[in-house]
């Protein structure tokens, strides 16, 4: 029979340790269910704590014990009598699955956050089924020629997409004539099947593309988020384009990115990393480069003309990354700064060429610099694995 | 069960087609039977709760909108249904039931593991029924339906991190109540 042991109280664990932020996530961190960084921060702490490796082992065996309980069955009757006995289902009007409100819980403000994220990721998982497309670029390495960019950075960049709101657009083009309808609120119920039908094929591919998601593609992906939220409003409304970059030392890539900006007069920016708590082990750096077209095409060239080292890229796919979110698209042979998104009209503008727009002075005459003639370039360190 | 297949058998369901219902059953069912027996204590009214859970399920299932995942939306109906029984029974705490450990024991066993085992699940059984009701339902939901946080957060309409902290603190609660009662034994369990 099993009787009680004395190592295991309860009084032991009260006092055996200070971190008691970090006993509280034991049970989470049992369950990896905790981000990262904090996942790595609690490992490290138990790799020092006997009394908080005791403590996850009496949980891992609570846990595991917890579930033999669960073995109950129901009676095959049941089933039967549940079948016999249906009620008549509510006749409710189907709507597409991806225009319904969402539920209360989904609306809370900590969570929309969350939901800024996944549009931001909805927009890299774009990048890669172009990828899959074979639409996408080799990555490269810079500055071993002679010229004065930075190198050692391994960049692959984000292959172009259309944007879902084209896709949209064609979809209604199909399912419709160019006649006018005659009721505008009327709901077609052709286009309404062909919608459900378009949201399953979305959703299917969305799960192969999340299975198919090297380990490193979800880093660039979470650092790509950043560019939401980190860029300010007129950050966001510049020629922007974002790299994710897989550096061996995050500190020498940006000792060489901070002599190479102040060579190119270039303003630049080391922002913390807001989602440091997606990573493993170091975290990475974000950098934001605010330059001139012609020092920011000298860079994307940089990064464009390494395939030198196409083969390290291509023979360990994890080994080279690109974000791109928020709109920002940048096209391998032809660097581009699509500025999209909902909040202004899509424009499409060549670094390092004049934008075609008409120049408005400010009020006090003087013709500030525009933003087709400052870039911004946000480069994501990614530290490797 | 991805989400594709949730979203077919929904619509085939809401297409009137019984065999697909009884798929979504042949999923959910054995689930959603140990979700009423945890709640309910018993099997006579554990299969009343769960017949009017797939009663529920098949009426409302017009209304399913693809916010969620089917099985979490599935198991709010549940826990919806469960937590009615729960305020019309004012069942502070959950009745330990000599059905549900009996489950538990394989004849087959040796008897002595087979003995230790029963003791021991009669134990965490008294643990878990110790527990206040909104720590049991995380406990439940989490430990015993294997939802993950995420899924027990939009179950129970709570955030994330009430979940973390209930379950933390519902095992707190638990080991105070079991000290070492939970051994290392070669029982595998």
């Amino acid at each position: 029979m099993s009787s009680p042991r004395n190592n295991t109280t309860g009084d032991n664990r009260q006092s055996h340790c200070k971190g008691r932020f970090v006993r509280t996530d034991l049970k989470a961190f049992l369950d990896g269910e905790l981000p990262r960084l904090r996942h790595w921060m609690v490992s490290f702490h138990l790799s020092r704590c006997a009394n908080c490796r005791e403590e996850i082992t009496w949980l891992q065996r609570l846990g595991k014990n917890m579930r033999t309980l669960n073995e109950v069955h129901p009676r095959p009757e049941l089933r039967a009598r549940i079948l016999a006995t249906l009620p008549p289902m509510d006749s409710v009007p189907r709507r597409p699955a991806n225009t319904a409100t969402p539920v209360r819980a989904y609306r809370r403000p900590a969570l929309q956050f969350g939901l800024a994220g996944a549009f931001a990721l909805l927009l890299a998982i774009g990048g890669i089924e172009a990828l899959q497309r074979g639409q996408s670029q080799a990555g490269l390495v810079a500055g071993t020629d002679g010229s004065n960019t930075p190198a050692g950075i391994v960049v692959k960049v984000a292959p172009t997409r259309t944007k879902p709101v084209e896709q949209k657009a064609i979809a209604t083009n199909d399912s419709h004539s160019d006649a006018p309808p005659a009721d505008l609120t009327a709901e077609d119920p052709t286009s309404r099947e062909a919608n459900r039908l378009a949201a399953l094929q979305r959703e299917q591919q969305r799960q192969s593309d999340d299975r198919n998601l090297p380990g490193l593609w979800q880093k660039a992906i979470a650092a790509a988020q950043i560019g939401n939220s980190g860029a300010t409003a007129k950050q966001q409304k510049q020629q922007c384009v974002q790299v994710a970059v897989e550096v061996s030392s995050t500190e020498t890539a940006q000792t060489r990115l901070a002599a190479w900006a102040k060579q190119a007069q270039a303003e630049m920016v080391v922002v913390p990393n807001q989602h440091a708590s997606n990573w493993h082990g170091t975290p990475p750096v974000q950098i934001i480069l605010r330059i001139s077209p012609t020092a920011g095409n000298s860079l994307l060239a940089s990064l464009r003309a390494s395939g030198k080292v196409s083969d390290v890229s291509s023979s360990d796919p994890a080994t080279t990354v690109v974000g791109g979110a928020s709109g920002m698209q940048l096209n391998p042979s032809v660097p581009t700064y699509e500025a999209g998104g909902a909040s202004h009209k899509p424009a499409v503008t060549k670094l390092g060429q004049p934008d075609a727009r008409p120049v408005i002075p400010d009020k006090t005459g003087v013709s500030k610099p525009r933003s087709a003639e400052l870039v911004v370039i946000v480069v994501n360190l990614l530290p490797a694995a | 069960m991805t989400v594709c297949d949730e979203q077919t058998l929904v619509h085939r369901i809401q297409a009137g087609e019984r065999e697909a219902f009884e798929e979504l059953m042949d999923a959910y069912e054995t689930r959603v039977y140990r979700l009423a027996l945890r709640f309910t204590g018993n099997a006579a009214d554990a299969e009343d709760v769960t017949l009017e859970i797939f009663h529920g399920i098949y009426r409302s299932i017009g209304k399913f909108r693809g916010n969620s995942t089917l099985g979490t939306w599935i198991y709010r109906v549940a826990m919806n249904h469960c937590l009615e029984f729960r305020r019309k029974r004012r069942l502070e705490v959950v009745p330990y039931d000599e059905e549900l450990s009996l489950a538990t024991t394989n004849w087959r066993d040796d008897p002595v593991q087979s003995a230790n085992r029963q003791e021991l699940s009669e134990q965490v059984e008294a643990a878990i029924n110790s527990l206040s009701p909104l720590h049991r339902d995380v406990v439940v939901l989490h430990e015993l339906q294997g939802l993950t946080y995420q899924e027990v957060a939009a179950t129970l309409n709570v955030p994330v991190g009430t979940v973390k902290s209930r379950l933390s603190n519902a095992f707190r609660r638990m080991r105070e109540k079991l000290g070492g009662y939970v051994y290392e034994g070669s029982t595998g369990i």
